[in-house]
């Protein structure tokens, strides 16, 4: 009898341990484990850290905290694929983070206010607006060093720098211009300009003179030799010549246009118009505005699915998502995601089938499934998450 | 006993000195959280210093876009074409410290600039007739109401409206007289005629007014009153508070039809110089506007030499009152005003019509004095006098005026005022007024 219990408990003994030991293996699955660059990063306004997002399983694998206050504004994975960068609106600082061990390996002072940021391709450098005191911080990300602060600039909103990294264009949000900078040395090489608003604001400067909505962002096309910036307040979009810096043509969109988003195939620029609800479409090989797409309000953002052949149009306004076919600009079906939601930015994954949309008012990401355009919520995944990014994403990566 | 004592004596201190020191040595995650809190508070100090600041500036561009803050070298953009010059405007954060009074007292200001203006006026006008055929010590009475709203939808934009609501014709009901004795309840007469309406609610001025070209260039679109823009005088226009008489507060000549649908251009030639043309409909709204248009222009000169004056000299064309109206008739005149000393102005007017078909020129010619604090204890009291002669269609008349304008407050003024009909016909009964005096007293109440 005591021969039995014996056995028995061994065994016991033996199958819990086994279990545990699973059981243990699977709660300790590292980030190193995945594919980092598949990752949704999803930055945390309120709440000061990111959230990384199993594309497969839709699933939250780990929260990294930046430290108290921070209140991150864009995070993105570096080119190299081994770290994050984030910009922490709340401290003037620009943070290097390590996804694998979750630790903040650089804390790099920068001027005020530091937003939106674009890095070189070889993740080395990265130029980040500070939009308080309108400079421009140059960022080494490996020595984790401000090398140097530019000036000349006018909150300074967005950045591209071109796939050779031998230029980067900065647009100022609060002027009509677009700076080229010498993606090297930092030093400003040119300073282009894109609306005309004198004679407008002359006649009403209430609306002209109180507030200036310059140009969001200098949108590249995918081969990098032209930038569109749109200029809210002139309505219109200026195409930018990067061999020559020369603006080649003006287009006259929709009321206060946002900026533009280039399809992955390159052959689309969409320009949401915020001013009158409208979408406009350039073909980038004639530069001709070839549809006018009627759309939500306070569009925040554009996601290309399934290969560039569908668009999501993000209206934070209507807290929806417009779903357009990138082959007839029809309207394929408006997604109801809530009430009163804030929509923010989102991600598409690599394989181009799925959106990851960041809604900051109920602390939630959702899942659009461009196959079907069905959408599920992920919950809790921060505090007032304000964007999604996906390095290898298969629609380009943005901020707002 | 000892050896215990002694042990004790011995251990509390040491453990007086680890519990004193685990506690110094390490501060609690609390401590340092707030004192986190405490640096990013301190940082974050001088952003309630920062404002947005935009300012307007002058930029030279290239064709290709290229800017430039001051004229690039040689006045030649890099590929040798010339740059144009533009204004733009940029936002800058800077450090500076607005109180919250300076922020609620430009709060204030810019809530103020964006709301409609609402004014208006009251006139209360008693005339009573004397030695006359018709209206024999007669007391007539008039009043109106003003309503006005002034608004500006853009810079160098102003939408003016008038609401006129006004009763009571005058005694030219009665008497008939060409000059018209009571230029205020003229609103109320048909054109050119006696009969009408004893009350009427109208919008008496509705215009858009837009400057151009560096504010040299006024347009004045709307429904328009064209004796605002034309052969004005600064001691003899304002039926309110001076002449009560339209002969002296107008041109007799300048047969200007009642408000209508109109336009004004006045170009500031520069060196005190303008130009004015002005066109306004003589038909009703339901008729065609173009038809017959009362079409005046004419040039003004303000003079400063030694002591102000002003010269206008107009011409106009327009259609003769119903049932004439397919006679055009062509008119000229001039109004001077000129002070003469800083107390006393005087002016002149004078004009001739000529009618088609008709071989006679009729002509007018008036003038008068000003006189601005007649007491010397009354600086802002006004006192004029002025006569008029007008030969016209039916015959000739001749009027005098005195008043005493009354000065309260800015905003009550009480005139009294006397005209003498010396002669001219009366085109109510086909008589004649002969010596006609009618005595009369004004109140207005501008708010």
């Amino acid at each position: 009898m005591l021969r039995r219990v014996l056995t028995l408990s061994i065994l016991l003994a033996l199958v819990s341990v086994t279990f545990g030991s699973a059981r243990l293996s699977a709660d300790t699955k590292s980030v190193a484990d995945y594919d980092l660059k598949t990752l949704a990063i999803v930055v945390n306004r309120d709440s000061s850290d990111i959230t990384l997002i199993d594309p497969v399983t839709d699933t939250i694998i780990k929260r990294i905290p930046l430290g108290e206050y921070t209140n991150a504004h864009m995070a993105m994975l570096n080119h190299d694929g081994k770290k994050v960068i984030i910009s922490a609106t709340g401290r003037d600082r620009f943070l290097v983070v390590d996804l694998v061990t979750g630790q903040v390996d650089h804390t790099i002072v920068t001027g005020k206010a530091p937003e939106h940021f674009d890095a070189t391709p070889d993740g080395r450098r990265a130029f980040v607006g500070n939009m308080e005191d309108s400079t421009v911080s140059v960022i080494d990300v490996h020595d984790g060093r401000e090398l140097q602060r530019l000036t000349g600039f006018y909150s300074p909103h967005g950045f591209s720098v071109l796939p050779d990294g031998s230029k980067v264009y900065v647009s100022s949000l609060g002027a009509h211009e677009v700076a080229v900078l010498d993606g090297a040395s930092g030093r400003m090489l040119k300073r282009l300009a894109v609306g005309d608003v004198s004679r407008v604001a002359a006649r009403d400067p209430q609306r002209y003179l109180s507030e200036i909505k310059g140009i969001v962002n200098p949108t590249l096309t995918k081969d990098g030799a032209f930038a569109y910036a749109a200029d809210s307040d002139a309505g219109v979009v200026a195409i930018i010549d990067t061999k020559a810096d020369k603006i080649v043509k003006t287009l006259k969109v929709g009321e206060q246009p946002w900026r533009a988003y280039n399809s992955p195939d390159g052959r689309w620029m969409l320009i949401p118009n915020n001013g009158d609800s409208t979408v406009s479409v350039i073909d980038t090989t004639s530069q001709k505005i070839v549809a006018q797409l009627n759309a939500g309000t306070e569009m925040t953002g554009i996601n290309y699915a399934l290969g560039g052949s569908k668009a999501y149009v993000i209206s934070r306004g209507d807290s929806m998502v417009y779903v357009y076919d990138m082959k007839t600009f029809g309207l394929v079906t408006r997604l109801k995601i809530g009430t009163n939601l804030a929509l923010e930015t989102a991600a598409t994954t690599a394989d181009g089938t799925k959106i990851y949309l960041a809604s900051s008012t109920n602390d939630s990401v959702y899942v659009i499934d461009a196959r079907t355009d069905q959408v599920k919520q992920i919950t809790n995944v921060g505090r007032y998450p304000w964007g999604v990014s996906i390095l290898a994403a298969a629609s380009p990566n943005y901020c707002h | 006993m000892w050896r215990r004592f002694s042990l004790l004596s011995m251990a509390m201190p040491l453990l007086g000195l680890m519990i004193a020191d685990a506690v110094c040595a390490d501060d609690s995650p609390e401590v340092q959280r707030l004192q986190e809190r405490i640096r990013v508070l301190e940082e974050r100090l001088d952003r309630l210093d920062r404002v947005d600041v935009i300012k307007k500036t002058v930029e030279y561009v290239c064709p290709g876009g290229e800017i430039f803050d001051e004229a690039p070298p040689g006045g030649r953009c890099p590929d040798g074409s010339r740059p144009f010059l533009r204004d733009t405007v940029r936002k800058s954060t800077v450090a500076r410290r607005e109180s919250i009074g300076e922020k609620i007292e430009a709060a204030i200001v810019d809530a103020d600039a964006r709301k409609v203006a609402v004014g208006g006026a009251a006139r209360g006008i008693l005339q009573q007739v004397a030695n006359a055929e018709e209206g024999q010590n007669q007391l007539f009475g008039s009043g109106s109401i003003d309503l006005t709203l002034l608004y500006h939808p853009m810079v160098r934009t102003t939408l003016f409206i008038d609401f006129e609501a006004i009763g009571g014709p005058g005694p030219d009901r009665k008497l008939g007289t060409l000059s018209r004795v009571n230029a205020d309840a003229e609103t109320l007469n048909a054109v050119g005629g006696f009969g009408g309406p004893d009350e009427k609610l109208t919008i008496r001025e509705a215009w858009l007014w837009l400057k151009f070209i560096n504010d040299r260039l006024d347009f004045f679109g709307g429904q328009l009153d064209l004796t605002n823009y034309f052969d004005r005088n600064v001691f003899a226009n304002d039926e309110t508070t001076q002449f009560l008489n339209q002969a002296l507060v107008n041109n007799a000549m300048l047969k200007q039809p009642v408000n209508g649908v109109g336009m004004t251009l006045r170009w500031d030639a520069g060196r005190d110089l303008g130009f004015s043309l002005g066109a306004q409909t003589t038909h009703v709204l339901d008729e065609d506007l173009l038809s017959q248009p009362f079409v005046i222009g004419e040039i003004d000169y303000h003079a400063t030499f030694h002591i102000e004056g002003n010269y206008r000299l107009w011409v106009r064309v327009t259609s003769q009152s119903p049932p004439n109206r397919e006679r055009q008739m062509y008119g000229g005149g001039i109004s001077i005003d000129q002070l003469l000393t800083p107390q006393l102005g005087v002016f002149v007017r004078a004009g001739v019509n000529q009618i088609e078909s008709i071989s006679r020129t009729f002509f007018a010619a008036s003038g008068g004095l000003r006189w601005t604090g007649p007491l010397w204890n009354r600086p802002r009291d006004r006192v004029g006098v002025g006569y008029n002669f007008m030969r016209d269609v039916p015959g000739d008349e001749q009027v005098m005026e005195a008043y005493y304008n009354l000065f309260l407050t800015d905003h009550l003024s009480v005139s009294g005022n006397v005209e003498w009909v010396i002669h001219g016909p009366n085109q109510v009964t086909g008589g004649v007024n002969n010596n006609v005096v009618i005595p009369g007293i004004r109140v207005v109440v501008v708010f």
